[in-house]
């Protein structure tokens, strides 16, 4: 047991911070993405001794928050996102840096895409290689490039369009 | 005009506000009590103590008409129809393999689940009542034996009081259940297509 919680506690140190993007960029806001990193490490833990070393576990903590992260869905209509408006940026404009701000807009943005575009991208960003994202999709790797190459000019366009706002 | 390279290192200057630690995680799957498994496990637990007691009143008691035993038969077999269904999507929630699937094949187990848990309360709890009314209907024929008449009716009352309560809760449930399941399935296929 505590073997299995050392190893619990080495998995979340490496993979939390990559996994919280993908919960940030697909809900658009940090609760509800702590929420869901919350439930993925939940789950993870309970899956545990379950994981064979047939894939990376990365890719393996990753099909798990993206499951999750589509599960979340089903209740999203009831918590309607904040719209992108200037507000986001506007509320506290002495008190945030400019990067905080260029980070808020640009996860604004990012929850504009289609859910399968956010979880791509998230981690595109993340560096994750094509071949991991590719298996924890469920995309063909060919497929894949053709979307990444689309979701980022997509991307791109949202975030200048929202910039000069 | 920001290029995809800008916004990446927008990305990666960015400041986490996790809030969370291992040992919180721990610690909250340490105090996870009220969980929906766990309420379809205690459901189905207080069906099995039913049945047990319907058991012992039916093996206790000295009833004397087939229609009485007929009734306890199926006060019984409803009981075990509830735990039937119950126990199976107990089993699936706690099938740690659901979520290792693919997101196309986990979106299809969604979908199916929560079709299967909208049959389960509505259509299924429509037949489930219907035999349980049927069962009081032959139980009190032997009231009707063995009581004064008063007693027959006032019994009589009650059941058919309870059932239109039962009714009227449940058309307004139904109806609400059925504009949350196609919100669901729309969404749910929406998903599916972008994986596919």
């Amino acid at each position: 047991m505590v073997n299995k919680e050392a190893l619990f506690s080495d998995i979340f140190q490496k993979n939390s911070r990559r996994i919280y993007h993908l919960c940030y960029g697909y809900t658009g806001d940090s609760d509800s993405a702590n929420d869901l990193m919350q439930e993925t490490f939940m789950k993870v833990w309970k899956n545990l001794d379950n994981f064979r070393n047939q894939s990376m576990i990365s890719t393996w903590i990753y099909r798990i928050a993206v499951n999750t992260c589509l599960s979340y869905l089903r209740s999203e209509s009831r918590h309607p996102k904040e719209e992108l408006t200037g507000r986001i940026i506007e509320t506290e404009p002495d008190e945030v840096s400019d990067k905080k701000e260029q980070t808020a807009l640009l996860y604004s943005c990012i929850a504009k895409l289609d859910e399968h575009e956010r979880i791509i991208i998230t981690m595109v960003l993340d560096e994750v290689p094509y071949a991991e994202i590719a298996e924890v999709s469920g995309i063909s790797e060919g497929n894949l490039r053709v979307k990444i190459h689309r979701i980022k000019q997509k991307l791109a366009a949202i975030y200048n369009r929202y910039e000069r706002v | 005009m920001k290029e995809f390279e800008e916004l990446k290192s927008i990305w990666d200057s960015q400041a986490e506000k996790l809030e969370i630690s291992p040992g919180d995680i721990l610690k909250k799957l340490k105090k996870s009590r009220r969980s929906f498994a766990n309420k379809l496990l205690a459901e189905t637990i207080i069906a099995l103590v039913l049945i047990i007691l319907l058991a012992f009143i039916w093996i206790k008691s000295p009833f004397i008409m087939w229609t009485t035993h007929l009734a306890m038969f199926i006060f019984i077999s409803g009981c075990f129809y509830y735990i039937f269904f119950q126990y199976r999507d107990y089993k699936s929630i706690q099938n740690n393999k659901l979520m290792l699937k693919q997101p196309g094949e986990y979106l299809e187990y969604l979908k199916s689940f929560r079709m299967r848990r909208y049959a389960l309360n509505t259509r299924k709890y429509s037949l489930y009542a219907f035999f349980i009314g049927f069962a009081f209907a032959l139980f009190l024929i032997e009231v009707y034996f063995v009581t004064p008449l008063w007693q027959t009716i006032l019994a009589l009352v009650l059941i058919i009081g309870w059932f239109l309560l039962c009714w009227l809760l449940m058309r307004n449930y139904i109806r609400r259940e059925e504009e949350k399941l196609e919100t669901m399935i729309a969404n749910l296929e929406r998903l599916q297509k972008q994986f596919q």
